[in-house]
C-alpha cells in the first residue's frame, strides 16, 4: 500500500497515551460512581453493594432543599440567558456588518473570558451595594448572575444555527406576504429551535454545576447543590456525596447527549 | 396578448457602494414589460439583471427611479406588500416544511381560508404534478422537484407577475429542456406575466415573447428573439446571442468596401467607418474567382455532427466562420489551407456603427 501521508494515530505510543487520557479522565469519575454503591461509609475502602447512601441523601433535607434550589436557579438562568442570547444572536447576524461588530462579539462572550474568580469577586461587591441600598436579600441576585454568565453558553450554539441558516429562506417568506413578524414566527423561529433548545440545555448544566461565583453571591441559607457539597465535604466525606456527584452526572450526561442530538448535523 | 404595462421600470438607477468606489449594478434602465408575456433580462453575470428583478420584488430599493406595478407606483412597497413571487435561484424552500405547507404558504400569510389554501395547493401540486409527493420534506426531493415546489409555491397566491432567477441553472441539461418546455407550458396556462433572467442566450430566444439584453447595467436591445437574433444594434447583442463575424468596412457611395478590399451592399449608415456584421450560418462558400466572391483561405475546420464550422481568413487576416450544413455523405471535400470563394447572404448583413 501506498503512503496515506501523515496519519496521527499511526505514530508509535499512540494507542498507550490515548488510553492513559482517557483513565485519567474516567477513571475517578468511574470510582466516583462505584463508590456511591458502596455498603460502608468510606469512599475509598469497598464494603459491598448498597443503595443506603441514595437513600441518605433522598432522606436529607438540605440536600432536597439544595437540590431544589439548583434546579429553580438552573432553569431560571437557562430561560433569562437564552432570551437574552437568542436577541443579541439575531442582532449580531441578522443585519448587514457594523463597526465594532468584533467588539460586541467579545463583549457578549466576556464571561468566557475574565476569569471567574474576578467576576465572582466584583458581583458580589456590587450586589453587597444593592443589598444596603434596597434590603432585598432573595434569589435574584444569584438568578442575575447566573443569567449573566450563562449567556455566552446559549449564545454560541444560537448564533451557530444562525450563521448556517440560509438567509434567502427569510426573503422568500417576505416575498410570499409574509410580514417581519410572520417571517420571524413561522421561519426563522422553527428553523432556530434546535439551537435555542441546545443553547437553554447548555446553559442550564453550566448553571447547575457552578461553585466559584454561587459561593460569593449566594446569601445565607441559599445553598445550591455544589455549594452545599463543598460544605459537606471540608467538615467529613461520605459516600452520600458520591451519590449526590452520581445523580448530577447523570443528570448532565442526559442533558448533553439531548444538546448532541439536537445539535447535530442532518446529512 | 394585451398591450396593457404588467411592470414598467423607469429611469431605474441601483448603486452599491457610496462615492468614489460606488458601483452603479443599474444605470438608468427603463423598460415596460406587458401583460401576459414571457419577458427574459438576458446577460453576462454582472450585468444588473438579478439586480433588476430584486428591485420589482422590492428586496432591494432603487437609488433612483421608479417601478410601478400595472400603473401604480410600487418604488417603496416592501416585499411582502406586492402581489408578485419569486422562483428563487437555489429556491430557498422551506426545510422545516412539507411540500404542501411550502406551496401553501404564500396564501396562508395572506390570511385566506383553509379550505381555499388546501384547495388551491392541490391545484397547484397538480398543475406541476406533484400531488404523490405534498407530505414530503422538501429535503427528499430531486433537484427537478424541488424546482417544480418552488414554482408552484410562487403561483398559488396567483401574483400579478412571476419573477424567476435563473431558475434552471442547477438542473442538468436533460433536465432543465424539460424544464424549459413545463415553464412555457405554465406561463401559458396561468396568464401570468412572467420575469426570466438568464444568461443563457439559447434559453432566452427559445422561450420569450421578448428579451431585453442588458450588459454593464444598461438594457441594451429589447424585442422579440428575432429582432434580437436578427437585428442586433450593436457588437455586444451581436456577439452575446449567437455567434456572428464582424467585418471593419468603410462606406463608399451607397456600399462598403472591407479592409481587404471586396465591395459589399448592406443597408445606408451614418457613419463612415462601421462594422458589418453576417451570421456564421449565412455565408456561403463559392468557387475561386467567381463573381462577387470574396477571396479566402480555410485556417480551420470544426465539425459539429450537423454542421461543420469552416474558419476562413480574408487576404487582410480578417476572420471569418461560415457554418456548412454537414453534407449526406459526411464529407464537404475542404482542407486546411484550401483558397475559396465566399460570399455573405445579402440581406442577412446588419451594418453596426460603433
Amino acid at each position: 500500500m501506498a503512503s496515506k501521508g501523515f496519519v496521527i494515530s499511526r505514530l508509535p505510543g499512540f494507542n498507550p497515551i490515548a488510553a492513559l487520557v482517557f483513565a485519567g479522565l474516567y477513571l475517578p469519575i468511574i470510582i466516583l460512581v462505584i463508590y456511591s454503591f458502596n455498603a460502608g461509609r468510606s469512599v475509598s475502602s469497598w464494603e459491598g453493594f448498597s443503595l443506603q447512601w441514595y437513600a441518605v441523601a433522598w432522606e436529607n433535607d438540605a440536600v432536597k432543599d439544595a437540590t431544589i434550589r439548583s434546579l429553580y436557579l438552573a432553569a431560571s438562568a437557562a430561560v433569562i440567558s437564552t432570551f437574552l442570547a437568542t436577541l443579541a444572536a439575531l442582532g449580531t447576524t441578522r443585519r448587514k456588518s457594523f463597526g465594532g461588530q468584533t467588539f460586541i462579539y467579545v463583549m457578549i462572550n466576556q464571561p468566557l473570558m475574565v476569569p471567574e474568580i474576578v467576576s465572582a469577586v466584583a458581583l458580589l461587591i456590587f450586589f453587597a451595594m444593592i443589598k444596603q441600598a434596597t434590603g432585598y436579600a432573595g434569589m435574584g441576585y444569584l438568578i442575575a448572575a447566573h443569567s449573566a454568565f450563562c449567556i455566552p453558553f446559549a449564545y454560541l450554539p444560537i448564533r451557530a444555527r444562525l450563521e448556517g441558516m440560509d438567509m434567502t429562506l427569510e426573503t422568500a417568506a417576505a416575498d410570499l406576504y409574509a410580514s417581519p413578524w410572520q417571517a420571524f414566527r413561522f421561519v426563522t423561529l422553527p428553523l432556530l429551535l434546535p439551537g435555542i433548545i441546545a443553547g437553554m440545555m447548555l446553559a442550564f448544566v453550566t448553571s447547575l454545576d457552578d461553585v466559584v461565583i454561587t459561593v460569593f453571591v449566594k446569601s445565607a441559607g441559599q445553598d445550591t447543590l455544589p455549594t452545599y457539597m463543598l460544605g459537606q465535604i471540608r467538615r467529613q466525606v461520605t459516600a452520600e456525596i458520591n451519590a449526590i456527584s452520581t445523580v448530577l452526572l447523570a443528570l448532565t450526561i442526559l442533558l448533553l447527549t439531548l444538546f448532541f442530538l439536537l445539535t447535530r448535523k442532518k446529512d | 396578448m394585451t398591450d396593457s404595462i404588467a411592470v414598467e421600470a423607469r429611469h431605474v438607477v441601483k448603486a452599491f457602494g457610496q462615492g468614489d468606489t460606488a458601483v452603479r449594478a443599474l444605470d438608468d434602465v427603463s423598460v415596460n414589460i406587458r401583460t401576459g408575456e414571457f419577458f427574459t433580462l438576458l446577460g453576462p453575470s454582472g450585468c444588473g439583471k438579478t439586480t433588476l428583478l430584486r428591485l420589482i420584488a422590492g428586496f432591494e430599493m432603487p437609488s433612483g427611479g421608479a417601478i410601478l406595478l400595472e400603473g401604480a407606483d410600487i418604488t417603496t412597497l416592501p416585499p411582502n406588500k406586492r402581489p408578485v413571487n419569486t422562483v428563487f435561484q437555489s429556491y430557498a424552500l422551506f426545510p422545516h416544511l412539507t411540500v404542501a405547507e411550502n406551496v401553501g404558504f404564500g396564501l396562508q400569510m395572506l390570511g385566506r381560508p383553509k379550505a381555499e389554501v388546501a384547495a388551491t395547493t392541490a391545484r397547484m401540486l397538480a398543475l406541476v404534478k406533484l400531488e404523490a409527493l405534498a407530505g414530503r420534506k422538501t429535503s427528499q426531493l430531486s433537484g427537478g422537484q424541488q424546482q417544480r415546489v418552488a414554482l408552484a409555491r410562487a403561483l398559488a397566491p396567483a401574483p400579478k407577475v412571476l419573477l424567476l432567477d435563473e431558475p434552471l441553472s442547477a438542473l442538468d441539461l436533460k433536465l432543465r429542456k424539460e424544464m424549459q418546455i413545463e415553464l412555457k407550458r405554465l406561463q401559458l396556462e396561468t396568464g401570468i406575466t412572467f420575469i426570466f433572467v438568464t444568461h443563457d442566450q439559447e434559453e432566452a430566444l427559445t422561450m420569450s415573447d421578448r428579451i431585453g439584453v442588458m450588459s454593464a447595467g444598461k438594457l441594451q436591445q429589447v424585442g422579440t428573439p428575432k429582432d434580437i437574433y436578427n437585428h442586433p444594434v450593436n457588437r455586444f447583442v451581436a456577439s452575446f446571442i449567437g455567434e456572428s463575424n464582424f467585418l471593419p468596412a468603410t462606406r463608399e457611395g451607397d456600399r462598403y468596401r472591407l479592409d481587404c478590399g471586396a465591395l459589399i451592399a448592406a443597408p445606408a449608415a451614418k457613419s463612415a467607418r462601421v462594422t458589418l456584421t453576417v451570421r456564421p450560418e449565412q455565408v456561403r462558400l463559392a468557387a475561386v474567382g467567381e463573381a462577387d466572391a470574396i477571396p479566402a483561405t480555410i485556417t480551420n475546420l470544426v465539425y459539429f455532427g450537423t454542421d461543420t464550422h469552416c474558419h476562413l481568413a480574408l487576404s487582410d487576416g480578417t476572420e471569418v466562420v461560415a457554418r456548412l450544413q454537414s453534407p449526406a455523405t459526411g464529407d464537404a471535400g475542404l482542407g486546411l489551407g484550401q483558397s475559396v470563394g465566399l460570399r455573405f447572404v445579402p440581406e442577412a448583413i446588419q451594418v453596426l456603427e460603433d
